[in-house]
């Protein structure tokens, strides 16, 4: 399941520019076709608060932007997110503004919170379509020996 | 009256100021961020960076573009090209200023240019500004660039060009109002091309 989807239950915390007709929820809402802009400067960054469960074991994070040379995804386990630890980074193609779409396995990464960091630009305004981070409730543990609430 | 309150839109936009020493950009920097009221009397190098932002209203759209403005050093000892790289990364505009008075002050902006444009190589060139300092003193004809000269150069290199004379307080809001207006103007047109690629990543 896709724990940053927001009718899953994931929510945006912080974002570090805004336009009312972009705005950094668009990351979260499940379409490729709205998105967050950033509004000139780098680095930007946005913060994802994951899916409120017991425990979540994340497998892929998968990104669909625009105009974004260099890209960090950090991640911060426990209620306050103070800490944050790098997770990956990569440098994405220049595709002179069209999309974006890169996947990252990251075998059972723990993590209540997700930030993606925009280092540098190919273009002055780089745009979030979608951050997806597919992963697996690891709760607590029915009778059956399967996780309680296990969805793929 | 307007009862209707429309949230304005701001942009924040990275420019860098480079030129030989002696130039005048702070004295340009100054004179703009304190509209007009604030010439330094006295000259003191810049030796690193001087950072300060200047907001700019551009009330036909209903934005307000934030310029960041690195006032960078020129003089040789202070900018090796390695120390002053950190300070032109993620730059969105760059802005060449020259001395009228002195031809090779006018002879280093190609250096300049094509150091701070190194930092992002991109096929579409940084946009910015040439401005030509210390207009005034055309007057007493001391001037040894003329503004044909200044013109041609900016537009062989993808710049707009501009005299100022900071002493006087004469044209030192017009280059950074231009850079505003075509923030604005690239910010729109980034977004129409976002919005016009709906659905394209489908995964």
């Amino acid at each position: 399941m896709d724990l940053a989807l927001e009718v899953e239950g994931g929510s945006l915390v912080s974002a570090s520019s805004y336009d009312m007709r972009h705005p950094p929820e668009n990351i979260i809402d499940g379409k490729d076709s709205t998105f967050w802009s950033t509004t000139g400067g780098f680095p930007q960054e946005a913060i994802i608060k994951l899916k409120d469960t017991a425990g979540v074991s994340i497998q892929t994070i998968t990104t669909v932007t625009t105009n974004v040379r260099r890209l960090e995804i950090e991640k911060s386990q426990g209620p306050g997110a103070s800490r944050w630890e790098p997770v990956y980074s990569t440098v994405l193609d220049d595709t002179e503004g069209d999309i974006q779409l890169h996947s990252q396995s990251v075998r059972g990464v723990e993590s209540s919170h997700i930030k993606i960091k925009l280092t540098s630009g190919w273009g002055e305004h780089a745009s979030v379509h979608r951050v997806s981070v597919l992963g697996k409730l690891t709760g607590p543990v029915s009778t059956s020996g399967r996780p309680a609430a296990y969805r793929d | 009256m307007e009862a209707q309150h429309k949230p304005l839109l701001m942009l924040r936009s990275k420019v860098v100021i480079v030129g030989d020493a002696y130039v005048g950009k702070t004295a340009i920097t100054q004179m703009l961020i304190s509209s007009g009221h604030n010439y330094p009397k006295n000259y003191l190098m810049t030796t690193d960076v001087d950072f300060s932002v200047k907001q700019i209203r551009l009330p036909e759209v209903n934005c307000c573009v934030e310029l960041f403005l690195f006032d960078c050093a020129g003089q040789g000892v202070f900018n090796k090209l390695d120390l002053n790289a950190v300070h032109w990364d993620n730059a969105s505009f760059v802005c060449v200023v020259f001395d009228v008075c002195n031809r090779e002050s006018f002879q280093s902006c190609g250096r300049w240019l094509q150091g701070v444009r190194a930092t992002r190589p991109t096929a579409a060139p940084m946009p910015g500004v040439l401005i030509g300092s210390k207009a005034d003193l055309r007057e007493g004809s001391r001037a040894v660039v003329d503004a044909q000269e200044g013109a041609r150069f900016a537009q062989e290199n993808g710049l707009a060009y501009f005299e100022v004379s900071a002493a006087m307080s004469s044209g030192v809001e017009a280059p950074f109002q231009h850079m505003a207006q075509q923030f604005h103007t690239m910010y729109e047109a980034s977004m129409r091309k976002a919005e016009g690629l709906a659905g394209v990543g489908g995964f």
